[in-house]
């Protein structure tokens, strides 16, 4: 194998690594797509190149370093079920569906919005143009709120892009007594409060000593404050997930569980990479042939 | 042939290009569902039956989100009740979705007011998430066919801005 081929194979693997991999931030710095168009021009100064392989492999790396250097940063998209969340880096809407806390994340199918039809994404990878889309799990915990005589009230996330969800998205966190816990904060207007829930997973609950909840069981501590982010005098418990609790007079009840998220990666235009990749397959074919004759 | 190879090559950069452009303004995404057949839960009434909007298909629809909690709410409240008394005979319906609230909470508030218009419990907020309500109140209009008009309209909407929305769906032919 002669110094060209190397160096192709080296140039076009840099960008497949883009498909196999999506969402690596190697593939979004500046040095990783010099060091790929550098490679790809070391190839054409080489005496003993195949030009048809060279144009192959040139569409290869510009579909890789289009990408790279132009695609959307990767990113989470989260969201309440129910909501319809716009991402402007990928100039679309992602849509979240209704689901209850007990249903499994898997099978929640989180869509893309594409003009008036949907396109659901799935756990495994979805190309839509330039970008690679798949959902995970992401935490989320459902909150119900009622006054002291059991009438549920409204719950409202002013500092949310989804307004009126009881279900929180738990992206904050935070280190309470040396662990990293997630938090969200919500509001129930009706009592002018304002309520931060701070969820201890399983695990962490097991260590709240005597407020821990039975065993393999989540928590999620409340504290209560007033529209001036004040803390109300006996407005901080611990609820564990399912159950209800009073706090300042406010019945609180959560459920932890899980819900999908969006992950959205820039990848090589695909067709693009297929053209490309068969021009090259074409330059080696040639080769090999002429290699024969 | 050099020209067709630079026209191919251009033709490849274009394409490659085009896909980290977005055309969509995803301004317009945020209008929810609007020019979509709406969506539509079953949730209860404060009468005890439980309702979706499906079941109001061929009527025009004025879809209020409220809360008892929420002054604007309150103050739109007699000018809904106006134009459902006033309409209702042309195929129109005003329904009030509560959020979040209990039953006892919503129907003596509602009472109070003295309103008549169908006033639903949507105890899960339902609604309020699927038509991206970013305040209280807010109002969507569905058309006989059962599709969300744009814009919807966040905050309280005075009597002759609800019969100025509404005007074109009356007018229109069944």
């Amino acid at each position: 194998m002669t110094l060209f081929w190397l160096l192709i194979a080296a140039a076009t693997g840099m960008t497949v690594a883009q498909d196999a991999f999506p969402g690596n931030v190697l593939f979004h710095k500046g040095w990783y797509n010099v060091l790929d168009a550098a490679l790809l021009a070391a190839a054409a100064y080489q005496p003993r190149r195949n030009v048809i392989a060279l144009c192959g492999a040139a569409i290869v790396v510009l579909a890789g370093i289009a990408s790279g250097l132009m695609g959307p940063d990767t990113h989470t998209v989260v969201g309440s079920p129910g909501a319809t969340v716009s991402d402007s880096q990928i100039g679309s809407a992602i849509v979240f569906p209704l689901a209850q806390p007990d249903a499994d994340p898997q099978s929640v199918a989180v869509s893309l919005q594409n003009g008036s039809s949907l396109i659901p994404i799935g756990a495994h990878r979805r190309y839509f143009g330039g970008l690679i889309l798949w959902q995970s799990p992401h935490v989320a915990v459902w909150v119900t709120a009622a006054d002291a005589a059991g009438n549920r009230l409204t719950i409202t996330q002013p500092t949310n892009g989804t307004f009126l969800s009881p279900v929180l998205s738990m992206q904050q966190s935070t280190t309470i007594g040396g662990m990293n816990v997630l938090y969200d904060t919500f509001a129930v207007p009706a009592v002018r409060r304002t309520v931060k829930a701070v969820l201890f997973n399983a695990g962490q609950a097991s260590h709240l000593g005597n407020q821990a909840p039975a065993a393999g069981t989540p928590a999620v501590l409340f504290a209560v404050a007033d529209r001036a982010d004040r803390p109300v005098p006996g407005g901080i418990g611990i609820v564990p997930s399912g159950a209800v609790k009073k706090i300042d007079g406010l019945r609180l009840g959560a459920r932890a569980g899980e819900y999908p998220a969006a992950n959205v990666a820039s990848a090589p235009y695909l067709p693009v990479l297929v053209v490309g990749a068969l021009v090259l397959l074409g330059g080696v074919v040639r080769t090999a042939f002429r290699s024969k004759t | 042939m050099k020209w067709l190879f630079a026209a191919a090559g251009a033709l490849i950069v274009a394409v490659v290009l085009k896909q980290y452009f977005p055309s969509t303004n995803p301004a317009t995404v945020q209008v929810a569902a609007a020019g979509k057949l709406a969506p539509s839960f079953s949730v209860p009434s404060i009468n005890g039956s439980n309702e979706t909007l499906a079941t109001y298909r061929g009527k025009i629809i004025v879809m209020n989100l409220w809360a008892t909690w929420c002054p604007p709410c309150r103050s739109e409240m007699p000018d809904l009740e106006k134009l459902y008394e006033t309409y209702r005979s042309r195929g129109l319906v005003v329904i009030g979705i509560n959020q979040g609230e209990s039953r006892q909470r919503a129907a003596s508030f509602a009472q109070s007011l003295g309103i008549k218009y169908p006033i639903w419990l949507d105890t899960d907020q339902q609604y309020g998430r699927t038509y991206i309500a970013i305040g209280l109140p807010t109002t969507v209009i569905i058309d006989r066919s059962g599709k969300a008009v744009p814009p919807g309209f966040d905050g309280p909407l005075t009597y002759s801005q609800m019969k100025n929305a509404i005007a074109p769906l009356i007018r229109a032919k069944h």
